[in-house]
């Protein structure tokens, strides 16, 4: 027996090759290339630059404000349309899982360029407004920070409601209706059991997203203004338009450490686990 | 035996990929001579290209022209000679890489025996490149959003002037440009605006900062002044596409600034020879014509003005009646300064 559970962790063995090939060596090729100078001597001369020059602090926190608030924005929009996924009938949850998914069909650079025309002085989002007599000239909605919310909201929200989905289909009907039965209201049993049965959910889905949004380019490069400057944008512009793909590398090694060990931080005030533990 | 069965699956699996390297390396090998890898910007820039160089070329030496394309992506040129595996002959790009990229030793020096210089202008002609288009940075308008009675504007101190022209204006998101606008219009003469006083530049472009619009690609330019930007800096190929397509756009080239894209031939380049034939050619009148016609962008050859009409010509940055008016951008100077400049432009961007 135990021997073929030996060959069993086999199975392993592509998806550990993949990720040296494609993860692991070349996050390892940025790191050397980030502390050597161009004639191939160490140096931490490009982490000097980023630790003196106070813009790129800015521009991480700044990246880390806006992925953090679309987290948020994710999360409280996805929670109630994965509750009614949750709860719906196969066939109708067919349907709204379709719905939700239609996004992932049209690809990040159209969609970035459809939400420039809505959005645009003369598009269609200020004509609805002007119709509707709520502004009289029309708004700026595009190159800010909202039309980047809206873009990137838009973007990750399908992937919060999937993983808030499959958590609360997770929890046993049974103990809401335990809770019931003991005499809780409604709000008590959402306050007091499903919400805190769906933490881990919450918490995976909003540090995916979270994640995924602090490495976000093309939206916030179309869709913002001057101040949306985000982290990915600044690597590209060293490495495409400057050619130092070494201090790019720098930046994006530091970035790195900066969000992982945020979420590490995160990760240790709230304990998952406990929560797990708790039902 | 099942465990057998297993192993053996697993190795298949992890054979594919090596397979498909291996034979990747064969057909490497089998490379013919006879060929040429051209590389541009895709689009129906490259659509008009491959009818104006690459065909007549292929058909002319009877060889066969691999196209491929790119959107700037200079690092990947650079990994490919420092690799030695250059699968690129010619390229097209822009002043900023012919320069960094001459000084890092990437490109090959364009042979000269081969290339007819005397058909080029002057300052089409580098020892690592040779021009290909002219094109310039200028100011164009959307005329619907012209306030009445006003006449078109003619130099950037209208595109500050927001109240002469109220209503937004498209910048592209970068220093290189920007700067030389605001000096220009605080009042430096075009032989002074080098070095760059970035300090004065920034301070100038804080009085238009809230009526910016910000584009970042040549698409995006087109789309904000059709449809919201009153004024816009714009590449004169881009502008001269909205005016193709029949939208209430003009241009004008004064104070326009003006620059080059390129032909280069990166180092340990596989058919050398032959990319300095296709040059050669590609600096030939026929084809730099029709790309003029179709986008705008001027032809580096000397002769190929006598033979465009005068309503192209008007619009032509590389044209003898035009260059005076137009300001050369120091792409030397940029590329010396560029890293320190876009730390306090991106500072001056968040604030």
């Amino acid at each position: 027996m135990k021997g073929s559970r030996r060959v069993y962790y086999l199975f392993f063995l592509p998806v550990l090759v993949y990720i040296v090939v494609f993860y692991v060596l070349p996050i390892a090729t940025i790191t050397v290339k980030s502390i050597l100078s161009e004639d191939g001597r160490f140096t931490l001369a490009n982490y000097g630059r980023i630790i003196s020059q106070p813009v790129y602090l800015k521009v991480a926190y700044n990246t880390v404000k806006i992925a953090a608030i679309v987290a948020g924005s994710c999360l409280f929009l996805g929670y109630p349309v994965a509750y009614l996924l949750s709860r719906s009938q196969a066939s109708v949850k067919r349907i709204l899982i379709f719905i939700v998914l239609t996004p992932f069909f049209v690809i990040t650079i159209v969609r970035t360029f459809a939400w420039m025309v809505i959005l645009g002085l003369n598009g269609p989002a200020n004509a609805l407004l002007a119709a509707l007599g709520i502004i009289r000239e029309p708004l700026r909605l595009l190159s800010n920070f909202f039309s980047v919310w809206i873009g990137l909201t838009h973007l990750f929200l399908p992937i919060m409601i999937l993983i808030l989905q499959n958590s609360m289909e997770q929890i046993n009907p049974r103990i809401i209706q335990a809770a019931h039965s003991l005499g809780a209201g409604p709000r008590v049993v959402f306050w007091k059991v499903y919400l805190p049965l769906t933490i881990p959910g919450i918490v995976a889905g909003t540090a995916i997203v979270f994640l995924l949004a602090t490495g976000v380019y093309i939206t916030p490069s179309l869709l913002g203004g001057g101040k949306e400057i985000m982290m990915a944008m600044v690597i590209e512009e060293q490495v495409n338009s400057l050619l130092n793909p070494a201090f790019g590398s720098a930046l994006a090694v530091s970035f790195a450490v900066i969000v992982l060990g945020s979420l590490f931080l995160v990760n240790s005030f709230v304990d998952v686990t406990k929560f797990l533990q708790g039902t | 035996m099942r465990n057998k069965k297993v192993i053996h699956l697993i190795f298949a699996v992890l054979l594919i990929p090596l397979t498909v390297i291996f034979y990747g390396c064969g057909k490497e090998k089998k490379q013919e001579s006879k060929s040429l890898t051209v590389v541009s910007w895709g689009g129906v820039f490259q659509d008009a290209q491959r009818e104006a160089f690459f065909k007549p070329f292929a058909e002319k030496f009877g060889v066969e022209v691999k196209e491929e394309s790119y959107s700037g992506e200079y690092a990947r040129i650079e990994a490919m000679v420092n690799a030695k595996d250059v699968k690129w002959d010619v390229i097209e790009v822009e002043s900023n890489f012919l320069l960094s990229a001459t000084k890092k030793g990437l490109l090959e020096p364009m042979d000269y025996k081969v290339i007819d210089k005397s058909k080029l202008i002057e300052t089409a002609i580098h020892p690592n490149g040779v021009a290909t288009i002219v094109w310039a940075t200028v100011l164009a308008w959307n005329k619907d959003r012209l306030p009445k009675g006003v006449p078109p504007p003619s130099s950037w101190k209208d595109f500050w002037d927001v109240n002469k022209y109220p209503g937004l204006r498209g910048l592209r998101k970068t220093p290189r440009v920007s700067l030389e606008m605001a000096l220009l219009v605080d009042g430096v003469t075009p032989d002074k605006l080098y070095p760059i006083d970035v300090e004065r530049a920034l301070k100038k472009l804080d009085e238009i900062k809230p009526h910016i619009s910000w584009w970042t690609s040549g698409a995006d330019s087109q789309q904000k002044l059709v449809s919201e930007c009153v004024l816009t800096n714009i590449w004169n190929g881009r502008a001269w596409a909205t005016l193709q397509d029949g939208k209430p756009v003009d241009m004008t080239l004064n104070q326009g600034f003006l620059d080059y894209d390129w032909w280069v031939v990166p180092k340990g380049a596989k058919n050398k020879k032959l990319a300095m034939k296709f040059i050669d050619f590609a600096s030939n009148p026929e084809g730099q014509i029709a790309i003029a016609n179709k986008f705008g962008y001027g032809p580096p050859n000397k002769t190929a003005f006598r033979l465009m009409d005068n309503k192209t010509r008007k619009y032509m940055p590389s044209d003898p009646n035009n260059l005076p008016m137009l300001i050369r951008f120091d792409a030397q100077w940029w590329a010396e300064n560029e890293a320190w400049i876009t730390e306090k432009w991106n500072e001056w961007l968040l604030k």
